[in-house]
This record gives C-alpha cells, structure tokens and sequence, in this order.
C-alpha cells in the first residue's frame, strides 16, 4: 500500500477519532499527524494492506494515550508549582465546531440536533466517543474495537451499550430544556 | 429471556452482534414487551443521529503536515548499518587515499556523512569526540562505528598513507562485517499456522502497532473460513532497550501448537507460553 493512498482512504476517520478522543481540534490534528507519521514510516513492514485500517487507528490510539500520559505528568508537577492557573470545571466543555453552511429551517433543525449531540458527548469518557465513532461511523465489529482499543470484548459490548444508553438520556434532558 | 437481560442486550441487538441464540430469545421477548420495544427505537433514532453528525472534515493542513515532515529522510531499522558503514567506510577511504600533508578540513566537504570524516582524520585522540558527536546526531551504530574507526586510525599510526594496502582493506571488511553483525539480525522463520474451532492462529512477526519498534510476540487470530481478522494479543512482551537497535532485541515466535484449548507458543529463546484461546490471557510456563 502506498503513503498516499493510507492517507487518503483513512485521513478523515484518523482526524475523528483523534478529535473524539481529545476533545478538541487543535490537539485532533496534532495527534492525527504524529499517528500518521509512526505509520508511514512503519508502513513498509505491513505485510496485510486489509489490516492497515485496524493498525492505524490503533496507532492514533496509542499516540492520544502516550499524550495524556504526558499531560498527566505536567499536571501533577503543575499541581506543586507556584503559578498554578484556573482550575477546569466539573464537565468537559462541548466540542465548538464550524458549520459549513448558516443555519436555516431544515439546517437550524440539524444544527440544534448537531449542538444537542456535541453536548452530550461531551459528558462521554474519550474511549467511549472513540469507541462509538468506531462502531456508528467506520461499521467496526466489536472484535475489531476490542483489537484497536486494546479493550476486552465484553467491555466493548457493555462500553456501547452505557454510551447509547448515556446518549439517549441526555439529548432527552436536552432537547427538553431546549423546548424542541 | 428476562426483562434486565433484553435491555442490557439491545445495543448488541442493534448492531448484530449477539449469538443466534440470545438474539432468537431477544426477538421473543420483544413481541410482548411495549417498554423494550421503545428503549430500541430510541436507540436506533440515537444511532441515526450519531451517524449523521458524529464525522468532522479533517483540516486540509494535515495532509501537508503529514508529507513535509515524511520527506525527511528515515532509514527503516533493517536498513540504519548498511546505510552506516556505507558512509563510513567511503569517509575512511576518501582519508586513506589522501596525501599527508592535506589538511584536515577538506573532508568534511568531500562525504556525506557529517562526523565519519573527522573521526577517521583526526584519530584515536579525537574518537571519543566523534562517538559523541554520532551519538548526538545518529544512531548507537553510528557511535560505535566511528569510536572502531578511530581505533583503526591510530593502528596505522595516525599518518594518512597515500593509497590502500591489501591488508588494511582486510581490516576494514572485517571491521565493517563485524559491527554490521552487531546491528542486524536474519529474517524470523516461516511458522505454519494453526486452525481450531473455526478459528485459524498465526504468529504475527510484524506487530500492526508502529508506536513501538520491537516486533515479536503476537498472535493473529482470523475466522478460519472466511480468513476475516479477528483480534490480536500481545503474548509476551519484550523488554525495549532505546540505546540498542530495535531488530536485534526482536524475539519472535518459532512454534504454535494446539494443547486442547489453548494454543502452545514457543519462542526463539525456548521460552514456551500457554495462550487461553477464549480469555486471550497468556502464562508462560515452566522451563
């Protein structure tokens, strides 16, 4: 398989999953670029092109951990530093996304529905919107999620299912709040 | 099939995923259950929605971001001490061909290889000198050629001569056979796959994780019928050293072989594991 050919075919789901694992587009294509750079240089060793979508996601999965991992460590000695800055709030914020075209009729509709989603993915644990990105958008067998997120498979099955169930709940909450 | 058990199953439901049995049992359920029969249509609309939305469009820098930086030049682990000694060796001969009295600072111009040169030129009081400056800018492989061609410099007396002797050549190859030795090792062996309940196992040699240089150690499990992938586990794993190559301290699988259920692995230490097919939970086992 070539370079351009990995990228193209897996650029946009590398990107989402990046972004539903950090929470944020900046950080989405950080990670996204460093996964698909480990992955082109070890792409000449891939012996089953059929299988570079599973090792690749696997590979962006290990890049967001390797970050929080890091980000942990500079957290902790941040927590002994002298000039702390704001305390996070409780509840991750939603992700602020641009939409393409103004919002109108059928598109506010759309866009409300989009805000309602963003938002209750927000209260998500990042493996959970990863694991749902996997499964909702790319079709991944519980197997395959269990392969990419090195999760057994019965956690998969249950992850799913708590997110679904999380998901349903909260735009519930939501859309009534919002009156819709 | 019980009221708790059908609601905790649905989401598997949606996606296809329960055995044919528990699914059976679950579309029975359904027939006269009104509450489980709305919890599933709430969580198809859920799924829609989640469809519809869940993907952003990647930034169009990315692609850019991704290539700029794969246009700089990475060597693979398998190809590092040839393209070494390569340069290594053509700094050496570009110094040994040079008359006495030419200084020094020529040869720098003269190689591609940044430190080989002075670490050739300058002799055994300076190759710590280029060891460090190698260690600083390549590889380990590359710090230990130029601290072994500082050594032969000062063999020869530290004097450049004007041409190649037979027997310096010899020494060269041998050095260079030697240290190419050090940091490379031959390919893993072919092992033959094992198939079992409908499930076929294969020694992954080349781990589908490039985060991590070491490969070995894994085992590939596809439905025997239909060759789909399945999953992947880790069946030991190897102690990374990030001062050493990452090829020589691959340890590879050698053998599989089915003990009842589980799957024997033998590696290329001896080393033997017992891999629980259905836990995918692996002990090593006694020497």
């Amino acid at each position: 398989m070539e370079a351009e050919e990995l990228f193209d075919k897996h650029a946009a789901m590398v990107y989402n999953l990046a972004l539903r694992l950090s929470g944020n587009p900046a950080d989405a294509q950080d990670i996204a670029q460093d996964a698909f750079i480990k992955a082109l240089r070890g792409l000449p060793g891939l012996r089953d092109a059929a299988l570079a979508g599973t090792w690749l996601y696997r590979i962006t999965m290990n890049v967001w951990k390797n970050r929080v991992r890091s980000e942990k460590r500079r957290a902790f000695w941040k927590t002994f530093s002298l000039d702390r800055g704001e305390e996070d709030g409780d509840e991750p914020p939603a992700l602020q996304l641009a939409s393409p075209e103004p919002p109108a009729d059928k598109a506010m509709e759309n866009a409300d529905e989009k805000a309602t989603l963003e938002k209750a993915m927000a209260a998500l644990a990042p493996e959970d919107r990863a694991i749902l990105l996997l499964r909702e958008i790319d079709g991944r067998s519980y197997e395959e999620i269990a392969g990419i997120t090195e999760i057994p498979l019965g956690t998969v099955k249950s992850r799913i299912s708590r997110a679904r169930e999380a998901l349903r709940l909260r735009m519930g909450v939501l859309q009534n709040d919002n009156g819709t | 099939m019980e009221h708790k058990t059908c609601r905790e199953n649905l989401s598997a439901y949606l996606d296809g995923e329960l055995p044919p049995g528990e699914r059976l049992a679950l579309e029975s359920h359904l027939t006269g259950c009104a509450e489980c029969g709305r919890e599933l249509a709430e969580l198809k609309r859920v799924s829609a929605i989640v469809k519809k939305h869940l993907m952003e469009p990647e930034p169009l820098s990315l692609r850019a971001a991704v290539f700029a930086k794969k246009r700089e030049p990475v060597f693979s682990a398998w190809l590092k001490p040839a393209a070494v000694l390569s340069a290594a060796a053509a700094g050496l001969l570009i110094f040994l061909n040079l008359p006495k009295h030419q200084p020094s600072e020529g040869l720098s111009c003269s190689v591609g290889s940044p430190a080989a040169a002075p670490a050739a030129a300058r002799g055994a009081g300076e190759k710590r000198y280029a060891a460090a400056a190698f260690a600083r800018k390549g590889t380990l492989a590359q710090a230990k050629f130029a601290g072994a061609a500082g050594s032969f410099s000062s063999f020869s007396g530290g004097a450049a001569p004007a041409a190649v002797f037979p027997g310096e050549a010899t020494s060269l190859s041998a050095l260079a056979g030697k240290a190419a030795d050090k940091a490379k090792r031959a390919a893993p062996a072919e092992v033959p796959d094992v198939t079992a309940d409908g499930l076929r196992f294969s020694a992954a040699h080349w781990r589908e994780n490039a985060v991590s240089p070491v490969n070995g150690g894994s085992v590939r499990a596809f439905d025997a019928r239909s060759g789909k992938f399945l999953w992947e586990t880790r069946v030991y794993q190897i102690a990374e050293d990030a001062d050493e190559e990452a090829d020589v301290q691959q340890v590879h699988i050698t053998e599989l072989a089915l003990k009842g259920k589980k799957l024997e692995i033998t590696d290329e230490r001896g080393n033997r594991y017992l891999l629980d097919i259905s836990t995918r939970k692996a002990d090593k086992l006694p020497r």
